[in-house]
């Protein structure tokens, strides 16, 4: 029997160049490929950090001592001018109102900043859930089985892609409210939020499906597939072990670039008043306050602003070491 | 067939001006982990006239040589250092200056005036060489165009038509677009393209490699014509032995950047000074080795000779798996979304059988429906028409019967061509080897796995290699990674569909020797697909010629490359180099 040949030795490339981390799967050097990059690493701490203060709101809150409903500014006198704007400069910033007080009903910006972000979160990590599990069977199936499956597949992807999304919510909103909510009762917060994470995960598979279904088509047709067929593995075995392991790259890019655009539009619906109601906290639904009260208190528009485009920022500059990490040149 | 003759004349006066002056060379890439050396001080000379063959095998940086010679390497991921000048020739005009150009380092200007006028390169795949969009006439009227400013597009145009001619194309097809030509076509397009500036020196890379050994043979045979009609230098890069006999007069070996061997190409051949030059010679089997020897690897130039054990009688030669009157058609494209297309046959009318213990060798040019036939055979794919047995039993419904297939799985295997694209890169080599096993046998892990260790020891592996991924191999070990896993349960028919074609010479010889061992010492039965005659011949018992999804013959070794039948056969053999 041929000993291993020498010539051949030398190629077996982590031997040679990192003794402590041998057999590393394509994953496991991405991660390392990750840990590399700066950036990447700052903006997964931001976003860590901003998952933190969402999770620990209600401590951080107890902590700080105010609430995200109390309408501190009509409850303590000398907070609020008669017109409803802050007495104190910067939008009443004080040791008391770190942030200042929301002018109109004076609640605490900063306890309302940390439960919107609960708010954006929720939805936005909810929706892609169920946009990555429908994304991803739907894709790989499709991207599998081909033919009569695929061509439906395509026209429905286009159907989809052709609905004006943002119309759709807004002419759905009152459609709920008026059926399936009484005259005198508001939408309960579960509905609304089931409402929007529904909507945003009926559009957004679609995309993911494609890549994915893209993905899978290409690879069907590398030689590992037929190779899994030719030692008689069934069709669930070349799905989820040959197939499922090889796109989760592009999954999990599309995944973490996803998160931002929902967060996005989730505020976006807010501030066109069919996305989160009064009285749960919400950025974007701060934001259209702020937009009415511009020119006598522009700070309260700050704060929820900033909020968002640093969280928007991290998220995206995340999903691009992501991919930078998941590159198969980067892989080699 | 007859290499020592194959290249002309030297050329009168080598020595005394070269055309290309390589000295010292070096070329380093950046990498992350710092610069990785492609190419360590390599010198020589190109005469005018001369064709300078520069062999080794991957990685030996051969093509990273002749991107050097035109300027090509990006300068922010590349260092090169040395030097490399060019001395145009006397009538060709332009640079005056006795000292040649000086490439490495020069200027983007200098190096745009240099590139296809006075250097050109003929790249191994034509298709990614030509612009999809633009005719042929147009890309060669372009090329023309660009050296010569004053040149009117009729000129151009005419010139362009007339070098069409040249190559062997009628000057009609200039409005035809590269995949309106064959493949061949296309090679004979580029290199016109490339003489078009009629440049000193021309650049070819593995010119001929993607193509089948006919066309190869008419390419090469062309290339050394107008190549010994104008005079212009050639560097020939190529792994293949073969095609440096038959138009090199020199040749360089290279081996992991430097240069190992050179020489006249009649010398080396026949009597090589350095060891890695004789195995790279005698790895790649001819028509004229020994049928079943072990063929010399860098490692073991001179292995002992095998034993003569394969050449037992064998009592009873019983059918093992036969194809009937199959018949194989690939759905046509479809014109409406209503009407299938027309069927496209690629497999028409095949008869074939295999004894028990025989290795048939299935011969044929590419689209010849070689690898359909496999996979057919391997149930992989329904045949239209006709039957398919395996044992006497019925097998050609095992494509659409998972059952069926999972019984026919554990005695018909497959060993792929691609050992990059045919094992799944995010499985480690334990979950790959053990799939067959999990499927077919009841073995809990701890039994698979010590199994699989067997199986790695048995294709010159080790149990080490069990948690690493495929990445971390090289081509040939992949191979056998492959091989092992093809060998997991045991079956008693292998069916090898071109499974050294991907790979190096020398590695090429490892794995045709591995599998001739595995072959004697498993009693394997064998279908062994390969565009390769003499790999064919060194290898198998019997042979099938196929052409166009039609059997033109069948026999045994002896018959089919002694005394071919079929004018195909014939025309085929000629083709080896």
């Amino acid at each position: 029997m041929a000993a291993p040949s020498p010539a051949e030795s030398p190629e077996l490339r982590p031997a040679a160049e990192a003794p402590g981390a041998r057999h590393r799967g394509p994953l496991a050097a991405a991660l390392r490929a990750f840990r590399r990059d700066r950036t990447g690493m700052v903006s997964l701490g931001v976003v860590c950090l901003f998952a933190l203060l969402a999770l620990a709101a209600p401590l951080l809150a107890a902590l700080y001592g105010k609430n995200a409903t109390e309408h501190y500014g009509q409850d303590t006198p000398g907070l609020l001018s008669p017109e409803g704007l802050p007495v104190l400069p910067n939008g009443g910033m004080s040791g008391e109102h770190w942030f200042g007080v929301e002018p109109g009903l004076g609640r605490d910006v900063l306890a309302q900043l940390l439960y919107g972000m609960r708010t954006s979160l929720l939805i936005a990590l909810a929706s892609v859930a169920v946009i990555a599990v429908i994304g991803v069977v739907v894709g790989i199936t499709v991207g599998y089985l081909s033919g009569a499956v695929d061509r439906a597949f395509t026209f429905v992807c286009n159907v989809l892609l052709a609905f004006p999304t943002l119309l759709l919510l807004l002419a759905l909103s009152p459609v709920i409210q008026t059926r399936f909510v009484g005259p005198r009762e508001n939408e309960p917060a579960w509905m609304q939020f089931t409402v929007l994470i529904m909507v945003f995960s009926a559009f957004g598979w679609v995309p993911l499906a494609m890549v994915l279904r893209t993905a899978v088509r290409s690879l069907r047709e590398r030689e590992f597939v037929e190779a899994a067929r030719a030692v008689g593995a069934s069709r669930r075995h070349i799905v989820f072990r040959e197939l499922l392991p090889n796109v989760w790259a592009p999954m999990l890019v599309h995944i973490t670039l996803a998160v931002p655009g929902i967060v996005t539009a989730e505020a976006a619906l807010s501030f066109l008043g069919v996305g989160i109601n009064e009285p749960i906290p919400d950025w974007g639904r701060m934001i259209s306050r702020g937009s009415e009260v511009f020119y006598d208190d522009p700070t309260y528009m700050v704060f929820p602003g900033v909020a968002i485009l640093v969280f928007v920022l991290s998220f995206n500059l995340l999903g691009d070491a992501v991919r930078d990490a998941l590159d198969p040149r980067t892989l080699r | 067939m007859n290499q020592a003759t194959a290249a002309g004349p030297r050329p009168r006066g080598a020595a005394a001006s070269p055309a290309l002056r390589v000295r010292e060379l070096t070329v380093s890439f950046d990498t992350p982990r710092g610069p990785v050396p492609a190419v360590a001080g390599v010198s020589f000379d190109l005469a005018p006239g001369e064709v300078l063959g520069l062999v080794g095998e991957s990685g030996s940086g051969k093509s990273t040589i002749g991107l050097a010679a035109l300027g090509l390497h990006d300068p922010a991921r590349t260092r090169v250092g040395g030097s490399i000048r060019l001395h145009p020739a006397k009538g060709s005009g332009g640079a005056q200056d006795p000292a040649g150009i000086e490439v490495v380092g020069a200027p983007e200007a200098v190096l745009k005036r240099v590139r296809g006028a006075r250097v050109a390169m003929v790249f191994q795949d034509a298709l990614d060489a030509l612009s999809p969009f633009h005719t042929v006439g147009a890309q060669l009227a372009e090329a023309y165009r660009i050296h010569h400013r004053d040149a009117g597009r009729r000129e151009a145009r005419e010139r362009a038509a007339a070098m069409l001619e040249r190559v062997g194309i009628p000057a009609g097809r200039a409005g035809d677009h590269p995949h309106q030509l064959s493949g061949g076509m296309r090679q004979r397009v580029v290199i016109a393209m490339a003489l078009i500036n009629e440049p000193d020196v021309l650049i070819a890379d593995e010119p001929t490699t993607a193509l089948d050994a006919r066309v190869q043979r008419q390419v090469l045979d062309l290339m050394r014509e107008l190549q010994a009609e104008t005079g212009t230098a050639m560097l020939l890069i190529t792994q293949d032995v073969g095609v440096v006999a038959a138009v090199c007069h020199r040749m360089l070996v290279m081996r992991s950047g430097r240069a190992v061997e050179e020489g006249a190409t009649d010398r080396l051949l026949a009597a090589a000074g350095h060891p890695y030059t004789r195995a790279l010679v005698g790895a790649a089997p001819t028509l004229r080795t020994a049928p079943g020897s072990r063929l010399p690897t860098v490692e073991e130039p001179d292995p002992a000779p095998r034993r003569p054990a394969a050449e037992q009688e064998r009592p009873e030669p019983a059918v093992l798996a036969e194809l009937d009157g199959v018949r194989v058609d690939f759905p046509g494209r479809r014109t409406s979304p209503l009407r299938r297309g027309r069927p496209v046959p690629a497999v028409r009318g095949v008869t074939l059988q295999i004894a028990r213990g025989e290795t048939l060798g299935l011969v044929g040019e590419s689209g010849s429906g070689k690898s359909t036939i496999a996979r057919v055979l391997a149930g992989l794919r329904r045949p239209t028409a006709g039957a398919v047995r395996f044992e006497g039993r019925d097998i050609s419904r095992a494509a659409v019967d998972p059952r069926l297939r999972r019984e026919l799985s554990r005695e018909v295997q497959l060993v792929f061509q691609d050992p990059y694209a045919s094992l799944n890169p995010r499985r480690t080599v334990a979950e790959i080897i053990t799939t067959p096993l999990r499927i077919h046998t009841g073995l809990d892990a701890a039994a698979r796995r010590n199994r699989a260790a067997e199986l790695l020891e048995q294709v010159g592996l080790s149990a080490s290699h069990l948690p690493c991924y495929p990445h971390e191999f090289s081509g040939g070990q992949r191979q056998r990674i492959g091989i092992a896993r093809a060998l997991a349960v045991r079956p008693r028919l292998i069916i090898a569909d071109e499974p050294v074609s991907a790979l190096d010479v020398s590695v090429q010889a490892q794995v045709l020797n591995l599998l001739m061992d595995l072959r004697a010492e498993l009693d394997l039965s064998m279908l062994f697909i390969s565009h390769d005659l003499a790999v064919v011949r060194h290898f198998c018992d019997r042979v099938a010629v196929l052409r166009s999804g039609e059997l033109v013959e069948t026999g045994s070794r002896d018959a089919v490359f002694n005394a071919p039948r079929a004018p195909y056969t014939r025309e085929l053999l000629d083709a080896v180099l």
